[in-house]
Parts: C-alpha cells; sequence; structure tokens
C-alpha cells in the first residue's frame, strides 16, 4: 500500500472531539495529492481511467470524460469535453470538477500543467508495467472512497497474473512479434505494458530493444529479426495483415502457421480487463509453443 | 568555391547516383554481400532476392524519382519566377495535392477503395489539387501587365494557408481509419514503395525529364527579365502555362505516391547554382540527378539509422541537406570578401 496514507488528525478541545481525516495519495510522478473528502465530481481525460473507475463500482462519481471512452455501456453516456490531446477547458471547469484524472502519455505535459494552473486536484497516471493496474486501482480507490473494492479487484488482478506466470512463464522462450498496425508496420516497443504481457506468457518481444514506445519497422527488420509466432492485435484489417505475412513463407513464424490475433481492445487498455486479452495471448504463444 | 564544369558535374553526378543506388539496394536490416547484388536481382526466389526485388529496388527506384521529379521542378520554378525562394510548396503547389489528396480519401470512404485504384485515384485527386491551387495563384499574380512575382509569392502563400485548413477540417470530420490514412500519407513516407507506385511517378518523371531540359535555353532568357525574353522571341506567357503544368503535374504525382517531402525542391537547385551556375540547360538535369541522389541517401538513412524502427525520410532531408547547404553558402561569402 505504498504511495498513499490517510491522515487521521485528532483534534481534542474540551469536550467535544473532530476528527479531521485527509487523504494524501502520491501519483505516478510523484506529485501529492490531498483531499479532505473522497472526490464526488470526478473527470477522467482517458478512456483506460474511466474504465478503472467503473471498475471501482465508482462509476457514480464520473461527471465528464474525453472521446473513445466506451466501456462500459454506462460510460458511453457521459459527457465528452474533448479527446485526448484537445481539452475544452471551460467545459471542464464548468462541471466544477474535485479530481481530474490524467493520462501522462496520453494527455501530455502540457494538459497537465494547464489543468494544475487551474487550480484543480490533479492524478497523473503513467502505467508501464503490469503491476501498475492494481496500483492505480488502489490509489484511485483511496481516492474515491472505494478502498474495499479497489483491494478486492486489485487482488484478484493479481491472482490472475500469477496464476498465468506459473502456468506459461516458466516455459520455454517463444520470439513473438506483435503488430499493431499494417501500413506502416507497428510494433510495441519494450518500455511497453503489452511487451510484459509477452514476458508473462512466456514469449519474448524481438522489438524490446527498440527505442520508443510504439517504434515503426521496415518489413525487412521484422523479416531480419524472424520471430516464431507473429500476434496482430488491430482494430482492423486483420485479413490484410495475415495475408501480407505470408508473402514470405521464410519466416519461421509463417512457416508452422503461427499467425494469431488477439483482441486490441482487452489487450491495449490499462484497465481489468487487460487480464482476458493477457489470456488470449499467452494461449497463442502456448500454441506457438507447440512445434 | 570554383565553378565545376557542368559537364563534369553532370558525369560526376550520375556516377553518384550509381552509388547512391547501390548503397541503397545494399543497406538495410538483412545484410546481403555486394557481390551477390546482381545475381539476386536478376533471377532466384530466396528470401535475399525477394527482398530486392520486392522491397528494396522498388523502394530506392520511388527515391530517385521523386527526388528527381521534386528537384527538377525546383529549378524550373526558381527560374520561372526569378526569385530563390521559388519552391511548389512556396506557391501552393505541395498543399494544393495535399488537399486534393486528403479529399479523396476522404470522399473515397475507407472500404470503397482499394489497391491500385485507389492509389491512381488520390494521384489524380492530388494533380487535380495541385494544378487548382497552381491555377488560382498564376490568375491572381497575372494582370495585363505581366505576371508580379511578388504577388504571386504572397497569393501562394494565401492558398497554403487555405489549403492548410482545408486538409485540417477533413482530418477534423475524418472517422478514425480515415484519419489514420490521411495523417500517414500527409507523414511523407516512402515505405509504401511498391512497383505500381514506381510506375505511375515514372510515368510522369521519364517524359518529365526529355521536356524540362528542352526549355533551358527560354528559361535563361526569362533570367533577364520578362519583357527581354519576349524581345528576344520567346513566348513568354506559353512557356509560363506549359512550365506550370508540368511542374504541377510533377509535385502532384511526386506528393501522390511518396506524400509531403519538403526541402528538396528548395535546396537541391540552389546547390547545384552554386556549384555550376545558374545555366538551366544544365541546371534542370543536374539538379534532377542531385535531387535523385539526396532523397536517396534520406532515405537510405531514414531506414538504417536508428534501425529496425524507421524515421521519416523528411527529417533526413533536412538534416542532411541543410548543414550541407549552409556550409555552401558560407563558402560563397568567404570568396566574395577574399
Amino acid at each position: 500500500m505504498a504511495g498513499f496514507r490517510r491522515l487521521c488528525l485528532v483534534l481534542l478541545l474540551g469536550v467535544s472531539a473532530s476528527a479531521e481525516c485527509r487523504i494524501v495519495v502520491e501519483d505516478d510522478i510523484g506529485e501529492t495529492i490531498e483531499l479532505a473528502h473522497p472526490a464526488q465530481r470526478v473527470i477522467s481525460l482517458a478512456p483506460h481511467l474511466t474504465e478503472v473507475v467503473y471498475s471501482l463500482g465508482a462509476g457514480s462519481q464520473m461527471i465528464a470524460t474525453v472521446a473513445w471512452s466506451d466501456f462500459p455501456e454506462e460510460a458511453k453516456s457521459l459527457p465528452v469535453i474533448g479527446s485526448n490531446n484537445k481539452i475544452n477547458y471551460e467545459a471542464l471547469l464548468s462541471y466544477q470538477p474535485d479530481l481530474v484524472l490524467v493520462w501522462l502519455s496520453g494527455n501530455g505535459e502540457g494538459i497537465i500543467s494547464r489543468l494544475k494552473a487551474l487550480g484543480l486536484n490533479v492524478y497523473v497516471n503513467k502505467p508501464r508495467h503490469l503491476e501498475d493496474i492494481p496500483r492505480t486501482l488502489e490509489k484511485l480507490g483511496n481516492l474515491l472512497g472505494y478502498q474495499e473494492a479497489a483491494t478486492e479487484v486489485s487482488e484478484a488482478f493479481r491472482q490472475t497474473m500469477t496464476e498465468l506466470d506459473q502456468k506459461y512463464g516458466q516455459q520455454r522462450p517463444v520470439e513473438v512479434y506483435y503488430q499493431i498496425w499494417q501500413s506502416p508496420l507497428m510494433t510495441f516497443g519494450g518500455s511497453h505494458l503489452v511487451s510484459d504481457v509477452i514476458t508473462l506468457c512466456g514469449g519474448r518481444n524481438v522489438f524490446a530493444d527498440t527505442a520508443g514506445l510504439v517504434p515503426r519497422l521496415g518489413v525487412e527488420s521484422v523479416l531480419a529479426a524472424d520471430p516464431e509466432a507473429i500476434i496482430v492485435g488491430q482494430y482492423t484489417e486483420l485479413d490484410n495483415a495475415f495475408q501480407y505475412w505470408r508473402q514470405w513463407p521464410e519466416l519461421r513464424a509463417v512457416k508452422a502457421g503461427h499467425l494469431y490475433s488477439v483482441d486490441p481492445y482487452l489487450l491495449h487498455r490499462h484497465t481489468p480487463r487487460i487480464v482476458m486479452g493477457a489470456r488470449q495471448l499467452c494461449e497463442a504463444i502456448a500454441q506457438a509453443r507447440i512445434e | 568555391m570554383h565553378r565545376l564544369p557542368p559537364k563534369t558535374f553532370l558525369i560526376v553526378s550520375l556516377a553518384l547516383l550509381v552509388v547512391a543506388l547501390a548503397l541503397g539496394l545494399l543497406s538495410g536490416p538483412v545484410a546481403i554481400a555486394p557481390t551477390r547484388l546482381l545475381g539476386l536481382l536478376s533471377s532466384g526466389q530466396d528470401m535475399d532476392s525477394r527482398i530486392l526485388q520486392s522491397i528494396r529496388l522498388p523502394r530506392v527506384l520511388l527515391a530517385a524519382l521523386a527526388g528527381a521529379c521534386l528537384a527538377s521542378c525546383g529549378a524550373v520554378m526558381q527560374g520561372l519566377f526569378r526569385n530563390p525562394l521559388a519552391d511548389p510548396s512556396l506557391i501552393g503547389v505541395s498543399s494544393g495535392a495535399s488537399v486534393g489528396a486528403s479529399f479523396v480519401i476522404f470522399f473515397g470512404g475507407a472500404g470503397f477503395l482499394g489497391g491500385t485504384f485507389e492509389l491512381t485515384a488520390i494521384a489524380v485527386g492530388a494533380f487535380v489539387g495541385g494544378l487548382l491551387a497552381t491555377a488560382i495563384v498564376y490568375r491572381l499574380a497575372s494582370s495585363v501587365t505581366g505576371t508580379s512575382v511578388s504577388t504571386m509569392l504572397l497569393a501562394g502563400i494565401a492558398i497554403t494557408a487555405l489549403a492548410g485548413a482545408a486538409t485540417s477540417l477533413f482530418s477534423f470530420f475524418a472517422d478514425n481509419e480515415m484519419l489514420r490514412r490521411i495523417s500517414l500519407w500527409q507523414m511523407g513516407n516512402l515505405d509504401g514503395a511498391s512497383w505500381n507506385r514506381v510506375a505511375i511517378i515514372a510515368a510522369v518523371v521519364l517524359p518529365m525529364m526529355v521536356l524540362l531540359p528542352r526549355e533551358g535555353r527560354a528559361l535563361n532568357a526569362i533570367l533577364l527579365g520578362e519583357s527581354e525574353a519576349r524581345h528576344l522571341g520567346i513566348a513568354v506567357e506559353s512557356l509560363k502555362r506549359r512550365l506550370i503544368l508540368i511542374t504541377a503535374l510533377g509535385v502532384g504525382v511526386a506528393v501522390a505516391v511518396s506524400g509531403v517531402v519538403a526541402f528538396v525542391g528548395l535546396i537541391v537547385p540552389h546547390l547545384v547554382r552554386l556549384m555550376i551556375g545558374p545555366d538551366h540547360r544544365y541546371l534542370i538535369p543536374g539538379s534532377a540527378l542531385l535531387g535523385a541522389v539526396l532523397l536517396l541517401l534520406a532515405d537510405t538513412g531514414a531506414r538504417t539509422l536508428m534501425a529496425p524502427s524507421e524515421l521519416p525520410t523528411g527529417v533526413v532531408t533536412a538534416l542532411l541537406g541543410a548543414p550541407f547547404f549552409v556550409a555552401l553558402l558560407l563558402q560563397q561569402r568567404r570568396k566574395v570578401l577574399d
């Protein structure tokens, strides 16, 4: 439970006792957020943060969000005050939020400093590893007054991770190329969360050492890496991707037929649902391990 | 700096082009021995020969053709407007082409178009857009007394701004899939190289390489001034119309197959002029050759510098060309001071 604590100052004043409890949470960039009460009017500036709040059962405390906040179904009816990089600050202020949830790599520092200059309580989220997801759950649980739910959901999450790790993590490593975009070719670098999931499943991301969170690749780089499995997590053009790689029967993955797809809506969002995506990915990698 | 004899320069540039082509073909994440190059190019069904034939060869050819096209169009524009800042992007051709292509992507829809047909449609859109932009700019700058260069440049800036706004508006209303296509295309990438694209650009650039140098003498006369050129027997207005049409076509197609690669059209003609002087008979082919070399080297750099990731080609053209250009300018100033 590192990163946050609850300060209770009990002041004894004559016969009456008043207790003041403040919520103190440190966010992912080391800034401290102090709230007198659990946040009641929350705006999330990232789809995954919206989803995390709902997963705690605190959806009723959400008052607005940004485009693409499409899970769960109820989130779609929230007012939208912009997109990940364009926020309508007037609309945001008009909702009088007592907490704004920001995603560092999606929203950027400019938005964060602007929100802080407006005197708002800002929680900055920067998930890079799988353990950051339960940590985010716990921090948000504390800020919104849903500690119990947070403990429950994050424990379940950690348990599934342990289970997957025990089942797949110790197996023979499989070299994986994970494709998120067809033209130009794009993959996740080693510092991306999905690369973590690949490792958890006993895979090795062949582009883990490439600079950048989402490197753009040349076709030849994939041919040179010669992965054992090609796993495609694309929102569109899945068939094209498979067809494209089948042109290169020399690739180990193509020769052995290890072309798989996973649901990017599950795997690419830093929410508890990632365990479902992780299961798909682990199963695909396990398939590739058989031969 | 000593000027080179133009013919020597052309021969050296041609040799450089051959070297740059070979370098482009030999560089990449998959190592291919130089001795095997010719054998792999001519035959073979193994992976190395297919890498060469279907990945590297179309890409180096596309880079060379696009570079030649942009640089020679730049040389023609600078001559025609007698202005060193004239550049296809400055008088609105590139941004017009960009709007045309976005228009086709936007109204063509994501699933409706596909393959070669889509590419051709985008190329046509880019050409029409580029031509329209040029026509508007040209109209605005023309009067009974002739064409005013400064009005033309100002009109170009206005059209560029308008076209930029239109492109942004398309992006604003585009759905996810279209937005992806528009922005990818705007990044100016050569990584979509294919034989189709090479065929499209070759069909335009090769005739252009024959037609443009023929106008060299007339462009030289224009350097003296339009009325002087007229007195020398040049049909100035029809020359202008012809050259503007050719450059709009050339830039439109280059933009359509390789996106907006800035810088090549502006800098290369200057480089060549500094080295061999302003005679358009040599300046145009010289710019074409050097433009091809520059874009080829830049693209090879883009593919290999950060391997396995790829950099945008336009970034490398600027990184490579700008310091070289500044060095040439400094050297020239020193010569003047001496």
